[in-house]
C-alpha cells in the first residue's frame, strides 16, 4: 500500500519516538536522532518529519504540560500507533529479507 | 540574572504565519533549543541558530490551518467570493466587458510594442566590453561653425593623439564603402556590391567581435587582407574553404586576400559589416588632401575626455603644418551617445533622434492612457447602477474596504485576462512595425522570463490603477439613497468624467492633427520638387570613367530618350559636388559642374542671362551660372561695390569667372537644407562629373532601360549599372518622415477607435440613466429629434473642448518638429475645421444607434415599472 513506506528519516525518526516512550517530543527526539546517527539536525526537520507522520497516521499525540524550561508553553509528546508499529516491522522485515540473499550474491570481481 | 530573549522578529514573523493550533507547542520546543544552546554555546550563536531554525520551519507543516481557526479561511473565503462576483459582473455586461478588453488589450499591446523597439534601441551594442571607454573623435572648424563637429576627419589625427597622450589605449578609424567586388566562382566570375569596412588593425582591441579563422593580432599582418562574416564566405564562395582566396575590387584596381572569418555580426550591433579590411598606413598630418574618416579611441579607464581634447585642440598646432587641421576645435562623443547623435553622423553608426523615441514613449503612455481611462469612465458609471447591490451589501454588513477590495479584483481580473490577448496581438503586430520601422527586433521577448515578469507587474499596477476610482466613488455613495432607488450621481463625479472625456479626445486630437501634419509637410515636400518630373529622369549611380562622354552621346541616340546630361550633382542626395568657404563673399559657397542638357532636362528656369550652350564651347571656361540664392548674396555684399553687380568678374575657385546667367533656386539636396549659394561650372575636360541623368519617355519602359543597361555594359563593364528615378532618390530623403508619418497614422488611428469605444459605452450609460426623464419629456411632447439633441449634444461640447485645448498643443510640438525643414508649412485653419468635423462625426457615428433606439421607446414602457 502507498504511503505505509517509511523514508530513511522517518524510519529513524519513528525509531527514536518508540524508544523514548512517555518522553518523546520534538527537542528529545532530535536530541536521540544525532546521538544514533551522529549527523546534526535541524529542529524543523524533526517537526517536518513529526507532524507528516501524525498526518499518516504512524503517530499519535497528545499535549503534554508546560514548564519554566520552555518559556511557559506546553509541549506535545508523540507515541508510535499500531499502524506506525507495523511500518517498522514491515521495513525491518524488507531489510532483513534482502540482508539473508546477500552473502550468496557474489560480489563484484569475486570468484566463485 | 536577566534571562537573555530569543530574538524577536522571527518569532513574531513564525506567529504570524504559523497555524494556530501548532504555534504554541513549536514556540516552546523552539525556547527550550534556545535555552539549551544558551548552556553550551555563547548568545550569538545561539540567537542565529534560532533564527535558522525559523527559517527553516517554513514548511509545510507550519501552514496546516485548521477550518476552525478564524481568520485564515475568511480570508480565503472573501477572495474567492471577491472572484466570483467579480467574474459574474465581467460576464452580465458583455458589451462593456468587450469594449474594455478591446481597449486595454490594444493599449497594452502597443505599448508593449514600443517597449520594445526602445529596449532595443537602449540594448545596441551591450555586447562590446569597455564601451564607456570607446569615444569618437569629432572636430569643428572656426570656418565652419554653422556646419557644426563633424566626425569625419583626417585620418592622420588617430596616431597623432595616440602618441601625445598615453591615457589613449588604442585607436582605429572606421571608414564604410559600397564597393563593387569580383569573385571566381568556380569557372564564373560574379559581381557583388557589398559593404566595407576599412579600419586599423588594433580594430580588434576596440571591438572584439569574434573571429572563427584567423588570430586578431594577426588577420591584417598584410595591409591587402580581408576578413569576412561567415554569412558573406558563404555568398562569396559557397561551400569552399574561403581563407586564402581572391577578392577582387574596383577600389584601385586592388584585389584582397582572405586572412579570416567572423561569426556574423550579431543584430544588436550598431555596426554592420560584410568584408573588413586595413585603411593603408600613411597618415602623414601634413598632406592636405585624404580622405575624411571617422576615428573612433579607447580611452585608458579614469581618463577626462574633455581635459584630453582640450589638450588636444592646443597640443595640434604644434604636430602639423596643414593649417585646416591645427585650427580645429576636438571634442569626444561617448560611443553610446553616438547612436543618438543626429547633428553629427559618420555613415558607420545610424543616429537615431533621441526625440523620436521619446516620441514613442509619449505615444505608448499616452494609449495605455486612453485604455485605462475607458476602463476607468465605464466601470464608474456602472458603478452607479451597481448602487442597489451595494446598498444591499452595506446593509448585511460590508465595509468600506470590502467595496475597494472588491473592485480591484474585478479590474485585476479584467487586465490578467488582457493580458494573453495583448501578448497576442503584440506577437501579431510586431512584424508590420519592423517593416514600417525597418529595424528588426534582436530580443526575444516572448521567452525572456524576466520580461513577461516585468510585463505581468506592469500589468498588475495598471490594473490596481484602474480599480481605485470606481472602488472609492462607489464605497462613498449614501447607501440609505440606494435602496431607495434613487440612483443619483454626484455633481463631481460627472464633472471628473466629462474631464476624462475631453482628455481622451485632446490626445485622440493631437494625434490626428500630428498625422496630418506629416502628410501635408511631405505633400508640400513632394509639390516643391514636382516640377523636375521626376517620374521620367533616370539617375545612374557614380561612375569614374575616362569614357562617359562617349557613353552618354551613346544614350543620347536611343530613341525614347530625350536627354542625357553629365554631372556631379543630380538632385535629391549628397553628391560628389564641393563647398569651401569664400572670403569675398563670406560665405559657404557651393560648387557643382554641369553640362549644357543640366538645365533643359531639369526644367530649371533662367531668371537672367542664358544657360551652357555646347555651341558656344570656347567661351565657356571662365563663365558660371548661379543660382538665385548666390545672386542675392553678390547683390547684397558687393565686394566690388559696383552698380551692376551680377555684370563683375570675381575670384572663385581660384579663377577669374565671370556670371553667365542665373537660375531660379531649386532643390539639389533635402528639404531640411535652406538653399545654399551655388555656382555652377561648366564640366570641361579633366571634369569630377560622374553621374548621368537620363530622361526617357514613359512609354515602354522595359525596353528603354533594356537598351540603356547594354550601352552601360559596354562602356563601363566593370560597375554594374544601378540607376534609381529621381522622384525616389528624393523619396529616400525623407524615409524618417515617412516612417513617422505611418507611425502617427497607426496610432492615431488606435487613439481614436479607443476614444470613440469609450464614448460609445458611456452614450450607452447615458441612455441608461436618462430612460425616465426621456418618458417624461415624450410624455409632455417632445420630439425624437429634440430628444437626440438632448442626448447628443454634451457630447459634441466635449469634443468642441478638446479641439480647443488640442489644437495649440500640436501647433507648438508640430513646430518644434516643422523646424528640422528650412521650409515647410505648418497647421491650416482647414485643417483643424477638418478634424473637428472628423471627430464630430465620429461620435454622431458611435453614439447615434444608441440615441435613436433610446429617443425611439415609448414612455409607456419606461414609466411603467415604477
Amino acid at each position: 500500500m502507498k504511503g505505509s513506506f517509511l523514508g530513511e528519516f522517518e524510519e529513524v525518526v519513528l525509531l527514536a519516538t518508540w524508544v523514548l516512550k512517555d518522553q518523546a517530543y520534538a527537542n528529545t527526539v532530535r536530541a536521540e536522532v544525532e546521538k544514533h546517527t551522529q549527523r546534526s539536525i535541524n529542529l524543523s526537520a524533526i517537526h517536518s518529519a513529526l507532524y507528516r507522520m501524525e498526518r499518516k497516521g504512524f503517530l499519535d499525540s497528545k499535549l503534554g504540560e508546560a514548564s519554566a524550561r520552555r518559556g511557559g508553553k506546553a509541549k506535545r509528546h508523540f507515541y508510535v500507533s499500531n499502524k506506525g508499529t507495523e511500518a517498522l516491522n514491515e521495513a525491518r522485515r524488507i531489510r532483513e529479507s534482502f540482508w539473508q540473499l546477500v552473502p550468496a550474491a557474489p560480489f563484484k570481481g569475486e570468484n566463485l | 540574572m536577566n534571562k537573555p530573549k530569543p530574538p524577536q522578529l522571527p518569532l513574531k514573523l513564525l506567529r504570524l504565519f504559523c497555524a494556530k493550533h501548532r504555534i504554541e507547542e513549536l514556540e516552546g520546543d523552539l525556547y527550550e533549543e534556545f535555552i539549551e544552546n544558551l548552556e553550551s554555546k555563547d548568545i550569538q550563536s545561539a540567537r542565529r541558530r534560532y533564527t535558522w531554525t525559523i527559517i527553516r520551519s517554513f514548511r509545510r507543516y507550519i501552514f496546516e490551518y485548521q477550518p476552525q481557526h478564524h481568520k485564515p479561511s475568511y480570508l480565503t473565503m472573501m477572495i474567492s467570493h471577491y472572484i466570483k462576483t467579480a467574474l459574474r459582473s465581467i460576464r452580465a455586461n458583455k458589451t462593456l466587458t468587450l469594449i474594455n478588453l478591446t481597449g486595454l488589450s490594444a493599449g497594452i499591446a502597443s505599448s508593449l510594442i514600443i517597449i520594445l523597439f526602445v529596449a532595443d534601441q537602449y540594448l545596441l551594442d551591450d555586447f562590446i566590453p569597455d564601451r564607456e571607454h570607446i569615444v569618437r573623435l569629432e572636430g569643428q572648424s572656426d570656418n565652419y561653425t554653422r556646419v557644426g563637429f563633424t566626425p569625419l576627419l583626417h585620418p592622420g589625427l588617430g596616431p597623432a593623439i595616440a602618441n601625445m597622450s598615453p591615457n589613449v589605449e588604442s585607436f582605429t578609424c572606421l571608414n564604410k564603402a559600397a564597393i563593387n567586388i569580383k569573385v571566381k566562382q568556380g569557372k564564373d566570375i560574379v559581381f557583388f556590391k557589398e559593404s566595407f569596412l576599412f579600419v586599423d588593425s588594433s580594430f580588434f582591441q576596440l571591438f572584439p567581435f569574434e573571429l572563427l579563422k584567423g588570430h586578431p593580432d594577426k588577420v591584417f599582418e598584410n595591409s591587402k587582407s580581408v576578413v569576412l562574416t561567415e554569412r558573406m564566405a558563404i555568398k562569396l564562395f559557397g561551400s569552399e574553404d574561403p581563407m586564402g582566396k581572391t577578392v577582387n575590387t574596383n577600389l584601385g584596381r586592388s584585389s584582397f586576400i582572405v586572412t579570416g572569418i567572423l561569426k556574423d555580426i550579431p543584430a544588436n550591433s550598431s555596426l554592420q559589416f560584410d568584408l573588413l579590411s586595413v585603411q593603408d598606413k600613411n597618415h602623414s598630418l601634413n598632406s592636405g588632401a585624404f580622405g575624411p574618416v571617422p576615428i573612433y579611441l579607447k580611452l585608458v579607464p579614469g581618463t577626462d575626455p574633455e581635459a584630453l581634447a582640450q589638450q588636444f585642440s592646443k597640443e595640434i598646432g604644434n604636430l602639423t603644418e596643414n593649417e585646416f587641421i591645427a585650427r580645429q576645435q576636438y571634442r569626444f562623443t561617448p560611443f553610446d551617445q553616438i547612436k543618438y547623435n543626429t547633428g553629427s553622423t559618420d555613415r558607420v553608426i545610424p543616429a537615431m533622434n533621441k526625440k523620436v523615441i521619446d516620441l514613442f514613449v509619449f505615444l505608448a503612455i499616452f494609449i495605455l492612457l486612453l485604455a485605462t481611462i475607458n476602463y476607468i469612465n465605464l466601470s464608474a458609471a456602472r458603478a452607479l447602477r451597481r448602487g442597489q447591490e451595494a446598498g444591499i451589501r452595506k446593509v448585511i454588513g460590508a465595509g468600506r474596504r470590502s467595496f475597494t477590495m472588491q473592485f480591484l479584483t474585478e479590474s485585476l481580473l479584467l487586465c490578467w485576462l488582457t493580458l494573453p490577448i495583448a501578448l497576442l496581438l503584440t506577437h501579431a503586430c510586431l512584424p508590420a512595425f519592423e517593416n514600417v520601422l525597418q529595424k528588426q527586433l534582436f530580443n526575444t521577448y516572448l521567452t525572456d522570463p524576466i520580461f513577461l515578469l516585468i510585463v505581468f507587474g506592469l500589468v498588475s499596477l495598471l490594473g490596481l490603477a484602474a480599480g481605485i476610482y470606481p472602488s472609492v466613488i462607489i464605497s462613498r455613495f449614501r447607501f440609505t439613497d440606494f435602496l431607495k432607488g434613487k440612483i443619483g450621481s454626484s455633481r463631481k463625479g460627472n464633472l471628473f468624467r466629462k474631464g476624462l472625456v475631453i482628455f481622451q479626445f485632446t490626445i485622440s486630437i493631437i494625434l490626428i492633427l500630428g498625422t496630418l501634419m506629416v502628410e501635408r509637410q511631405l505633400e508640400f515636400i513632394q509639390k516643391r520638387t514636382l516640377s523636375f518630373q521626376g517620374d521620367q529622369i533616370l539617375v545612374c549611380n557614380r561612375a569614374i570613367s575616362t569614357r562617359l562622354t562617349q557613353l552618354k552621346n551613346t544614350l543620347a541616340g536611343i530613341p525614347s530618350v530625350k536627354s542625357v546630361s553629365l554631372t556631379t550633382s543630380p538632385p535629391g542626395g549628397d553628391d560628389a559636388y564641393m563647398y569651401g568657404f569664400n572670403k569675398t563673399f563670406g560665405e559657404i559657397v557651393y560648387w557643382h559642374e554641369i553640362d549644357e542638357n543640366y538645365t533643359p532636362l531639369l526644367q530649371l528656369r533662367m531668371l537672367q542671362g542664358k544657360a551652357f550652350d555646347k555651341e558656344e564651347k570656347g567661351s565657356l571656361n571662365n563663365q558660371i551660372l548661379v543660382n538665385e540664392t548666390m545672386a542675392k548674396l553678390i547683390e547684397t555684399s558687393n565686394p566690388l561695390n559696383s552698380e551692376t553687380p551680377l555684370s563683375e568678374t570675381y575670384t572663385l575657385l581660384g579663377e577669374q569667372l565671370r556670371i553667365r546667367g542665373v537660375i531660379e533656386d531649386f532643390h539639389i539636396q533635402s528639404l531640411h537644407e535652406r538653399i545654399k549659394p551655388m555656382i555652377f561650372t561648366y564640366s570641361g575636360s579633366n571634369s569630377e562629373a560622374g553621374s548621368l541623368m537620363i530622361k526617357i519617355t514613359p512609354t515602354d519602359m522595359g525596353k528603354t532601360m533594356a537598351r540603356i543597361n547594354e550601352s552601360w555594359k559596354e562602356f563601363i563593364p566593370d560597375i554594374p549599372l544601378n540607376a534609381t528615378f529621381l522622384n525616389s532618390r528624393f523619396e529616400s530623403l525623407y524615409t524618417a518622415e515617412v516612417r513617422l508619418g505611418k507611425v502617427f497614422g497607426i496610432f492615431s488611428l488606435l487613439a481614436v477607435l479607443i476614444s470613440c469605444m469609450g464614448l460609445f459605452g458611456l452614450s450607452l450609460h447615458v441612455a441608461e440613466v436618462k430612460t425616465k426623464e426621456i418618458g417624461i419629456r415624450k410624455v409632455l411632447g417632445a420630439s425624437v429629434t429634440q430628444i437626440m439633441s438632448l442626448l447628443s449634444v454634451q457630447t459634441y461640447i466635449l469634443i468642441g473642448v478638446a479641439t480647443l485645448i488640442a489644437a495649440p498643443i500640436a501647433w507648438y510640438f508640430g513646430d518644434l518638429w516643422l523646424r528640422e525643414f528650412a521650409y515647410r508649412q505648418n497647421l491650416s485653419i482647414g485643417t483643424l475645421i477638418l478634424t473637428l468635423l472628423t471627430c464630430l462625426t465620429l461620435a454622431t457615428l458611435t453614439t447615434v444607434w444608441h440615441t435613436i433606439k433610446t429617443a425611439r421607446v415609448s414612455p409607456a414602457n419606461t414609466l411603467r415599472n415604477e
